[in-house]
């Protein structure tokens, strides 16, 4: 029996919901739920705010759901740019750059409690760096290293060149550089 | 197109993270940017995806209820956004597009012409304010652009608005779901509008409309709050901040409306030096300019101007990389000259915000020294010249610009 790829599934699903049928768009839930859940947490280091902004993610996506374009990205890029502008709106509501304050899990690399507690003051370094970038600067860097998206995908996404991809995450890395070299001078 | 720096720092996080080459592999082989790929490279490498968070089953099976729950409740418009709420009632009912022009039909074959016309004026309570609402239903239906469907709503709306400031004293019990159509129909309108902008089209027009239409709102909102019984008044309360809050999100989308003006003009001033037709690449670029200027003045009338100068700091900073990736060099010093001028201006006027000044006034002060320094391509200077290179290297100096053009204009 030939078998069904998982991204034609996803793309009958996709046209199934936005012609109104909310099982498949329940069903692209249940496929995507994980990945945008992680993809929040990751920026707002809290489980209350993560799993509000997830299901607010899925609602939008629903009532966006004509908008989406099959440009070459993913479906579930398409809600983590919902979920970008969604952690902006969080922070910008909440008068404040960043929270991390919550606990990161460490790296699997990290065995003894100093290192433990090395790599997780690294990472948290690095997180508050990243939340003070340009929110496209931001949303190209946690696309491509966070979520390990390709340059083709987060281009299509954007609707811009791979270039101004590469570009975007050149200026963002030199502007990571500059801030940890501040906060740590 | 990325210059060749950042593909060499693209292909070398790549190759690291795919364990094809170690860190010092692509240092070697680039022994001249080896100062600059070396701590980007370990700033790329260090950033890590947490380990898996995954969302606790409990929430899961609670969101996608609630989801579901949501969706049934509140049905979209759906793709083509053919179809529409005709009630008038917050309880909208949705009809197919084959009953929509079934009904219109009917109801105009029943009623005739002249009962339609009568209908113009009823308010709600009359046996023709149904008639009204139909026919508002059929110039929606038959809006088929972008444009004129936010128009339409748009009417609508200060219908609705036109409605509340003539309603009997006694029919104040219809002041609260006016209002909640003035809303909804205020807010598709903008919907559209912004629809508009992100599929390229040009909205500062329509937008300048909404502008001025919602003022307008504003104005007869505080006289009917002033008129109407005082247990209706919250109701208006609420429509003046409708309208403020939709005023708002139109200033914004004009000033977008107006950066994306200049974005496309400037993928054709690429066309035109791509084809050789320099006057055309000259005017363009003078009319890029004026873009430039009525995104400043609408941005100045927004909350949010500082996030609209780094929005478009970012998206003609793009769209110049790709345009002088790939035009000839007879047209390159007037694209660097322009993209200059954007970056040091937005630059400037962000400060400028940041200080408390207004926006308009920093960015024509702006325009007044740049004019002083810079050469005119159609002035007396000839670019390129010797003259024309020590005005830029002046302007450099004084002006702190060396990091946003990183080497001289080539004319």
């Amino acid at each position: 029996m030939e078998q069904i790829e998982p991204a034609e599934i996803e793309a009958l699903l996709i046209e199934q919901a936005a012609k109104g049928d909310a099982q498949s768009f329940a069903r692209l839930y249940d496929l995507n739920v994980d990945r945008v859940y992680r993809h929040i947490f990751y920026r707002v280091s809290d489980i209350g705010v993560a799993e509000d902004l997830t299901q607010e993610v899925f609602l939008k996506g629903w009532q966006a759901l004509h908008r989406y374009k099959r440009t070459g990205s993913p479906f579930v890029a398409w809600l983590l740019t919902i979920a970008h502008n969604l952690v902006i709106d969080h922070y910008r509501a909440r008068k404040r750059e960043t929270s991390l304050e919550a606990s990161i899990l460490p790296s699997d690399s990290a065995t003894t409690p100093q290192q433990i507690a090395e790599v997780r003051w690294e990472q948290r370094e690095l997180e508050r760096a990243i939340m003070q970038l340009r929110p496209e600067q931001q949303l190209v860097i946690v696309l491509r290293f966070i979520d390990g998206f390709e340059y083709s995908e987060i281009a299509a996404l954007l609707r811009k060149s791979e270039g101004a991809v590469r570009v975007i995450q050149h200026r963002a890395l030199k502007e990571l550089r500059r801030i940890l070299g501040k906060e740590i001078g | 197109m990325a210059t060749k720096k950042e593909e060499i720092l693209a292909q070398c996080i790549a190759d690291v993270k795919a364990e094809r080459a170690s860190v010092e592999d692509c240092l070697a082989k680039y022994p001249r940017l080896r100062k600059e790929l070396e701590p980007l490279l370990k700033i790329a490498l260090a950033i890590e995806p947490p380990p898996e968070v995954s969302p606790s089953p409990t929430f899961k099976a609670r969101a996608r209820a609630r989801l579901l729950a949501q969706i049934h409740a509140q049905r979209p418009v759906t793709k083509g956004r053919r179809l529409r709420y005709i009630s008038w009632t917050p309880r909208e009912r949705r009809f197919s597009m084959v009953a929509i022009v079934i009904a219109i039909i009917v109801a105009l074959a029943a009623i005739g012409g002249g009962t339609v016309y009568a209908s113009q004026d009823a308010l709600p309570g009359d046996v023709l304010y149904p008639v009204k609402t139909t026919i508002e239903d059929a110039r929606l239906f038959f809006a088929f652009s972008d444009e004129a469907k936010a128009g339409t709503y748009l009417a609508i709306a200060g219908t609705r608005l036109d409605e509340l400031s003539r309603l009997p004293g006694e029919r104040s019990r219809f002041v609260e779901r006016l209002m909640e159509r003035y809303r909804y129909n205020l807010e598709r309108g903008l919907d559209f509008a912004e629809q508009r902008i992100e599929q390229g089209g040009n909205a500062s027009g329509l937008l300048a409309r909404f502008q001025e239409r919602l003022a307008h709102h504003q104005e007869v909102l505080q006289t009917v709050y002033e008129q109407v019984p005082e247990e209706a008044q919250p109701a208006i309360e609420h429509a003046i901040n409708v309208s403020g809050q939709g005023l708002e999100r139109a200033n914004r989308l004009r000033a977008r409306a107006h950066l994306e003006n200049a974005a496309q003009r400037l993928a054709r001033v690429s066309e035109m030096a791509q084809a050789g037709r320099m006057d055309e690449v000259i005017e363009l670029l003078g009319e890029y300019d004026e873009d430039l200027a009525s995104f400043v003045e609408a941005a100045s009338e927004t909350g949010d101007v500082e996030l609209l100068l780094e929005l478009a700091c970012e998206r003609l900073d793009l769209v110049f990389v790709d345009v002088l990736a790939i035009v000839p060099d007879e047209a390159r010093s007037a694209i660097e000259d322009a993209q200059a001028k954007t970056m040091k201006g937005f630059d400037e006027a962000t400060e400028a915000v940041d200080r408390g000044q207004d926006l308009k006034d920093a960015w024509q002060e702006f325009e007044v020294e740049w004019e002083e320094f810079m050469p005119q391509w159609e002035g007396e200077m000839e670019p390129g010249s010797e003259k024309w290179q020590d005005a830029w290297q002046e302007f450099k100096t004084e002006r702190g610009h060396s990091q946003l053009v990183p080497t001289p204009p080539i004319p």
